[in-house]
């Protein structure tokens, strides 16, 4: 019985050993082999450049966890399945459920039999059957079988495999593999510390001989650590003292450290490059030993680095180094230059010289000054400016003559400054100024710019006028609910023909912009300044209507729905105007261009002429180089006028000069066949190229001359009405000018006749002034007893004498009778007032605060200076001539003859002043203050009437001439208008009205014709009021005694 | 030189032997384009004698008149020995070489050679026309002509200048865009045309020459056949007469006023050799009121019997009397006094229309045509129009186009047309269908008019009457790809999948993909 419990008891033993192993090997092998696969895995990441610390970290650390997790794993397998009996016995019965199940309940019967035995809780005799039939069940077990070594093979096959890896790796990856491994493994080896090294001297002096071209003095420095810091080429004398007593010293001079291999940088703009010297190898220098310690030596410093001290024995056996002591090159900076002036694109005549100011430096000499020039599709020039010998610091200035360059217009010349220093060491090094350009005037751009500034004034006139309409289109804009968008609308008005007056007044400054856009803009904008004016003022006064509460008169909103009108009309006469304009400009800028070519033709022409003159290789090259530029800039050219020739906005015309460009087109293949024949050397076919190619050019030209003219066709009709009108004008000038004339002649003999009478009365002035003064005098008398509410009357009457003997002294006659007029009433009133003072005081004395007797005094003053001055006003008025009276029945029926002629002037007048609205209608070519210069003209003539028919030849004169100079002032306003159009060949289309000095701020459009008024002289009957006024003050003033008399005849002779 | 002419001269050197006298009789009754008449008989002689020149250029010009354009060549280059006496040569070898890039469509009774590519979509509606025609005129002239006529639409005015004795400097002065001559009929392609031409109508009216000649063995003077030609020409599509326009009314009013008719004498030797296209548009005028009056006068079948009359040997002027029962001068009198009295036409052009062809750089843009406002300021007002449509500003686009049309009402086409696209997209469709509406009375030729209007009706699913617009509106343009999309729309709208699928494949090839010509 009892072996059957030991044969149990063995089996389950041998199946814990069996266990035990496989689980041992299975745990090794699959920790081993995650460990190297790790490790492996950290190599080779370590070889693709991964960081070795971050490598080795994740590679060790991920294979020790693999570790633990194997031997984790081993301690979980064995407690599972082989720490106790029962686990083993369900390990080795794993496939046998019934086995299993006998096998573990026997192991626990026997662990109990004891028990049981003893508690007779169960039959022992059962229990060792059990154990028995068990025993004898497992006797046939096979334990190979029954525990699968299947984890240890498979953790053998892994282990292998790994193993494998290893094997490729090592085979790929060869030595630097190997030496990852072993970084990771065992870590990157710990470098050696470097051995110390002390100094072996004391203080050092070192005295510095600098290269002769830095012209420095030499220079000793004692007491220091030896630090060299010299430019290069500098000789340094080391003198030092060591720390022992020794046999033999010397230097050893290093080269500085070769920089790690990285591209290059670029030098610096204006900066020359140049080779870095290769670096010399370590270099011994012997010093010499004076009293064992004491070391001289001298080293010439290259290229920096460092140097050291060591002693030797005589033998040669280094006995003791000191630590390296650098060497610091001072470097000797790029020389520099600049151009101070001009700035750096400067735009210039065609025959200018540009003078160019520049300023150069080095930090120890400079040597030469070059200007380097690039024409278009040219190469470099070169000429030598300026030799500066050691100069530091130099500055001056050059001129360059433009005309040698042959630039097109619009072309730029690069030019540019380049200066050498006198380094004689290295070599002289370069530095440069920044490139500048000279650029050749070019007419076509300045005039492109401005006109694309007109052109961008006109899309927003465009717009306006669109956003106007489409207001509009939603109704009136003069109903409360849209009075504040019309008012929005208005603003944006405004700020429009501010536009148009900034755009003409920039068009107006660049000389080469065709003067009549500039014009024309300034008419579109004051036009519509007018109209926005008044349409802003008719809506808000609408506005102020609005916020008192009060409905708006429907009269008023219909009215300011016209202003609305008139503003739309403005603003569409100006947008189809300005068009047309664009395009004449356009057109004109075609022919041009045109020119521009036929000239650049022409130039290659006479430089081939000269080559088959004087044939040579370089006046071939020049020839052909010419020729490829003049082929550039034909491209261009007809790039730009293709590009010109579209902007048309009549498509006829488009249309038209398209064509003749495009009848063009190959006049490029007639420049690449004289380059060819050129090449061939066949001057002829070349030549006979170039004058096929000038025969498409001029009919390029002509044509485009034809399709410039279009503008002006399609303007004939409006240019007919001005001629018209012109003439009309003319015509009532001339009819104006003839009544004027007749006129004049009743006039004169009007004056004859009254001459008599005149110098009868300048020669009675004399008395009557000495009568005046007579008056004055009395007046004088009289002031004592003058009361205060007589006082005005007195000082009235006295300036009026005082007035009137002036101009009695002058032989004014008219205001003489004038002044006298005025002295009489307030003369007669204080005499009258002195009288009723005087009997007051009498019978009431002391009723008036004055003394009788000077009462009595002052009255009678007072009446005679009345009486005189009554008499002076009778005697005056008989003097002075009413030119009617002397008037004759013949003159009477001529006068009321030019009475009706110069009716009827003011009719014509008036229907030119209709003509001339209708004419602003049709295009703004004259300013909105042309018709008022035909009015005042109209008012002038119907002023002449109105005198006439009174029978003034005098006054109507005068205003007949002042009618007159309004209209001449309008009539120059057209001569100018025809000037200017038959100068641009274009039958005076577009034809602005008048020239407007500068264009004031405020837009105002001024006068038609800049000349001024004149001031109407002794012609007219009477000298304007206010005239006279200002003469009789100034002679108040008085003048110096000696002057006196000049000074009366000048008065008279103004008052003549 | 004109080819009868020189046939003649061809045919004169010496005494005429009895042969040669029979040769040219041949040779004069092809020139009057008896081809079936002449063929056995030049072909006979010039089998008999076939290396005898006369008869090689007889035959050579037979084979010109067949078609056969090479032979022509061959033959009349070997009868000539490098000179080309007649003429013929240079046609024949023009024909021959425009012929290599046509392309050839079989009627039952035509024969459509057209350039190749987008020619294409004209045959349909040719053969339509032509067949129409045919139909009409037999029973109006009692002749249809047997065999298949040979029509050939040409690219431009110069290929017809090539195929014609004409000048292409005459073609372009007097309107010529269509012959009928040499026993084929030559129609200039309506893509020559910046606005296309009444082409339909034009095939017609060559037809009418076509029938008149063979009906009178070519005996009709001018003024006949191109009285009976310019009134026949819409038969096809109506009772005669339909082209007569106010414009054509008013010409001939004024040319009376002022004693300036084209007399009949002046219309020899051809309508096309007149020197102004004003001057060829009274004289249409004028034939077609004398057609017009024998119709009045001796009913439908009156203008056959006439060419009956002329075709038995009359003279033009007896065989009007004759049919009428009239004397000459009396029709004379009746002539003068219908032209004075007759009412105006209502709808119809307004003025000339003038043919503006692409290549002339004064007529290829639509500038050309705003210049026929009356006057400066509804130009502006047009001009207004168009900057803020370049800017698709369509309202303000609009109230300026409006403000021309204020001015100069819908007489000039190109405004209302632009008027219309502008009210279209600024929302006013009922203005802009006003608009059109008034404006195609005025132009009903101006086939942009009915597109845009079409466009509008189709929108409102109004297919049949977007449908009739469209189909005028290809009488005049028809390559205009938007005609044959809309007609497609209505097509399949109405019912016509067919004519859906075929119009729909005409507007693809007139398309931008198609790229049109």
């Amino acid at each position: 019985m009892a072996a059957a419990y030991a044969d149990i008891a063995r089996l389950l033993d041998q199946a814990k050993r069996r266990r035990g192993r496989i689980i041992l090997v299975a745990a090794a092998g699959a920790g081993l082999a995650i460990g190297l696969a790790l490790i492996l895995a950290g190599s080779v990441a370590l070889v693709l450049g991964a960081r070795a610390g971050v490598a080795r970290f994740t590679a060790l650390g991920v294979a020790a966890v693999g570790l633990a997790a194997a031997i984790a794993w081993a301690a979980w397998a064995w407690r599972r399945g082989a720490f106790t009996a029962e686990g083993v016995a369900r390990a080795v019965a794993a496939g046998q459920p019934a086995l299993r199940s006998d096998l573990v309940s026997a192991v626990e019967l026997s662990r109990e039999r004891e028990t049981l035995a003893r508690t007779g809780a169960a039959s022992v005799e059962l229990v060792d059957a059990h154990v028995a039939m068990t025993a004898e069940a497992v006797k046939g077990l096979d334990l190979a079988a029954a525990i699968p070594d299947r984890p240890a093979r498979r953790a053998g096959w892994v282990l292998a495999g790994v193993l494998g890896a290893h094997l490729v790796a090592f085979v790929a990856g060869g030595g630097p593999l190997a030496r990852a491994y072993g970084r990771v493994l065992a870590g990157d080896p710990v470098a050696a510390a470097a051995p110390s090294l002390d100094p072996i001297t004391g203080d050092i002096e070192l005295t510095y001989r600098f290269p002769a071209y830095t012209k420095r003095e030499p220079q000793t420095i004692s007491g220091t650590g030896g630090e060299i810091r010299a430019p290069k080429g500098t000789e340094v004398s080391v003198k030092t003292r060591a720390d022992r007593k020794v046999e033999a010293a010397e230097l050893i001079v290093d080269a500085p450290a070769a920089p790690a291999p990285a591209p290059p940088p670029a030098p610096p703009a204006g900066v020359a490059e140049r080779k870095a010297p290769a670096a010399p190898a370590s270099q011994r220098v012997a010093l010499a030993v004076a009293n064992g310690r004491d070391l001289t030596g001298a080293l010439v410093v290259g290229d920096g680095g460092s140097y050291r001290f060591r002693y030797a024995t005589r033998g040669g056996k280094t006995v003791a180094e000191g630590p390296p002591i650098p060497i610091v090159v001072e470097p000797d900076a790029f020389p520099t230059v600049r151009i101070t002036a001009p700035q750096a694109e400067l735009e210039v005549a065609p025959e200018a010289t540009v003078r160019v100011d520049w300023q150069a430096e080095d930090d120890y000499g400079l040597d030469s000054l070059e200007l380097v020039t690039r024409t278009p599709g040219g190469g470099e020039q070169r000429r030598p400016l300026r030799a500066l010998p050691g100069l530091r610091h130099d500055a001056g200035s050059f001129e360059l003559p433009l005309a040698a360059e042959k630039l097109g217009e619009g072309e730029k010349l690069l030019y540019w400054l380049e200066v050498k220093d006198n380094d004689a060491i290295s070599g002289p090094k370069k530095g440069s100024s920044a490139t500048q350009a000279v650029k050749r005037y070019s007419a076509a751009e300045h005039r492109r710019a401005a006109m694309e500034k007109a052109r961008a004034a006109w899309e927003e006139l465009i717009a306006l006028l669109g956003d106007r309409l489409e207001a509009e289109g939603a109704g009136p804009l003069s109903t409360p609910a849209r009075l504040p968008q019309g008012a929005a609308l208005d603003a944006k008005a405004r700020a429009v023909h501010g536009r148009l007056r900034d755009a003409a007044n920039e068009v107006r400054e660049e000389k080469a912009a065709p003067r009549e856009v500039a014009q024309a803009l300034l008419n579109v904008s004051t036009g519509l300044r007018t109209a926005e004016q008044r349409t802003t003022a008719g809506r808000q006064a609408l506005l102020r209507v609005l916020q008192t509460g009060q409905p708006v008169e429907r009269g008023a909103s219909a009215q300011l729905d016209v202003f609305d009108r008139l503003l739309d009309e403005e603003a569409e006469k100006g947008i189809v105007y300005l068009e047309q304009l664009f395009d004449k400009a356009r057109a004109e800028e075609l022919v041009r261009l045109a020119k521009d070519l036929a000239d650049k033709r022409r130039d290659l022409q006479q430089l081939l002429e000269k080559y088959r003159d004087a044939p040579s290789e370089k006046a071939k090259q020049e020839v052909l180089a010419q020729l490829r530029r003049v082929r550039q800039r034909m491209q261009e050219l007809m790039a730009r006028m293709a590009e010109t020739a579209k902007g048309f906005h009549d498509e006829h015309m488009n249309a038209e000069a398209l064509a003749e460009l495009g009848k063009q087109k190959d006049m490029l293949g007639g420049l690449d066949a004289a380059e060819q024949a050129l090449q061939k050397g066949d001057v002829a076919a070349a030549m006979k190229a170039l004058d096929e190619l000038g025969g498409q050019v001029d009919a390029l030209m002509a044509g485009l001359e034809r399709t410039s003219k279009v503008p002006d066709e399609k303007q004939k009709e409006l240019l007919k009405e001005m001629l018209a009108f012109k003439e009309e004008l003319e015509k009532v000038q001339a009819e104006q000018q003839q009544v004027a004339g007749e006129t004049e002649r009743v006039k004169a003999e009007l004056r004859r006749r009254v001459a008599d009478k005149l110098e009868q009365a300048r020669r009675e002035s004399r008395r009557l002034e000495q009568l005046a003064k007579e008056a004055r005098a009395a007046l004088r008398e009289a002031q004592p007893g003058v009361p205060t509410r007589a006082e005005l009357d007195l000082e009235t009457a006295q300036d009026a004498l005082s007035d009137l003997e002036r101009a009695l002294a002058m032989k004014d006659l008219d205001a003489s009778v004038e002044m006298a007029q005025r002295a009489l009433a307030p003369s007669q009133r204080l005499a009258m007032m002195l009288e009723e003072d005087a009997a007051i005081s009498k019978r009431f004395p002391g009723a008036t605060n004055k003394d009788p007797l000077t009462l009595e005094g002052a009255q009678k003053h007072a009446r005679d200076a009345a009486r005189k001055i009554a008499q002076l006003e009778a005697e005056l008025q008989k003097l002075v001539p009413d030119p009617r009276q002397a008037l004759t029945p013949g003159d009477a029926a001529r006068l009321s003859e030019l009475t009706s002629k110069q009716g009827q002037l003011e009719r014509k007048a008036g229907e030119l002043q209709s003509k001339l609205g209708g004419l602003m209608q049709k295009a703004p070519v004259f300013p909105p203050s042309a018709p008022q210069l035909l009015g005042e003209a109209r008012g002038h003539m119907g002023q002449a009437t109105g005198e006439l028919s009174q029978k003034n030849p005098q006054r109507g004169h005068g205003e007949q001439q002042a009618a007159l100079d309004s209209l001449r002032r309008f009539e120059q306003g057209l001569e100018q208008m025809a000037k200017r159009g038959g100068g641009s060949g274009g039958g005076g289309f577009p034809f602005p009205f008048g020239e407007q000095g500068s264009g004031g701020q405020d837009g105002e459009s001024g006068e038609p014709t800049p000349e001024k008024v004149e001031i109407p002289g002794a012609e007219a009957h009477r000298i304007p009021e206010e005239f006279r006024k200002d003469l009789m003050e100034a002679m108040k003033q008085g003048a110096p005694e000696r002057y006196r008399g000049e000074v009366q005849h000048y008065y008279e002779e103004l008052v003549r | 030189m004109i080819p009868a002419l020189a046939a003649a001269l061809l045919l004169a050197a010496g005494a005429p032997a009895a042969s040669e006298l029979d040769l040219r009789s041949a040779l004069s009754r092809l020139l009057d384009e008896d081809v079936a008449g002449t063929r056995a008989f030049l072909e006979a002689h010039a089998a008999a004698e076939p290396d005898e020149p006369n008869a090689q250029a007889a035959l050579g010009i037979l084979r010109f008149h067949e078609q056969r354009y090479d032979e022509a060549v061959a033959l009349l280059e070997k009868a000539g020995r490098g000179e080309d006496p007649s003429g013929y040569l240079r046609l024949a070898r023009n024909a021959a070489a425009l012929a290599r890039g046509q392309a050839v469509f079989e009627s039952e009774h035509f024969s459509i050679a057209y350039p190749k590519g987008k020619d294409e979509v004209l045959v349909p509606y040719l053969v339509e026309t032509l067949e129409g025609q045919r139909a009409a005129l037999a029973g109006d002239l009692g002749l249809a002509p047997p065999g298949k006529v040979r029509v050939e639409i040409l690219n431009s005015p110069a290929d017809l200048a090539r195929l014609s004795s004409l000048t292409e400097a005459e073609i372009r002065a007097s309107g010529t865009i269509a012959l009928c001559k040499y026993s084929k009929l030559m129609i200039v392609s309506p893509k020559a045309l910046v606005t296309g031409y009444d082409w339909l109508d034009t095939a017609a009216h060559e037809f009418t020459h076509f029938v008149v000649t063979m009906r009178t063995g070519n005996r009709a003077p001018i003024w006949l056949q191109e009285g009976i030609a310019k009134w026949s020409e819409t038969r096809w599509r109506g009772q005669g007469g339909e082209g007569f326009s106010p414009y054509s009314a008013a010409l001939v009013r004024r040319a009376l006023e002022s004693g300036a008719l084209v007399t009949f004498e002046q219309m020899h030797p051809s309508m096309a050799k007149l020197p102004t296209q004003e001057q060829a548009a009274l004289a249409y005028a004028e034939v077609v009121l004398a057609v017009e009056l024998m119709e009045h006068r001796g009913g439908r079948g009156v203008v056959g019997k006439v060419l009956a009359l002329v075709a038995g040997g009359r003279e033009a002027d007896q065989a009007v009397a004759e049919a009428l029962k009239m004397g000459w001068p009396e029709f004379l009198a009746a002539w003068k006094r219908h032209m004075a009295t007759r009412p105006m036409p209502k709808g119809g052009e307004h003025a000339l229309s003038r043919l503006r062809f692409k290549d002339d750089p004064k007529q290829a843009g639509p500038w050309a045509e705003w210049a026929d406002l009356p006057d400066q300021a509804s130009r502006d007002h047009a001009r207004l129009g168009q900057l803020f449509r370049e800017r698709s500003r369509w309202t303000a686009a609009r109230l300026e186009y409006r403000k021309a049309i204020e001015r100069a009402g819908t007489r000039v086409p190109i405004l209302a047309n632009q008027f219309a696209i502008a009210a279209v997209m600024s929302g006013q469709k009922a203005e802009a269908e006003q608009v059109l509406q008034e404006a195609i009375a005025w132009s009903p030729d101006y086939a942009a008019l009915r597109v845009q209007l079409a466009r509008l009706l189709i929108e409102r699913k109004e297919h049949v009457a977007a449908r009739l617009h469209l189909v005028e509106a290809n009488r005049q343009d028809p390559f205009d790809p938007e005609i044959h999309a809309g007609l497609a729309l209505a097509a399949e709208a109405l019912g016509d999948p067919g004519g859906a699928s075929r119009e729909r494949r005409f507007a693809e090839i007139l398309g931008p993909h198609g790229g049109r010509p």
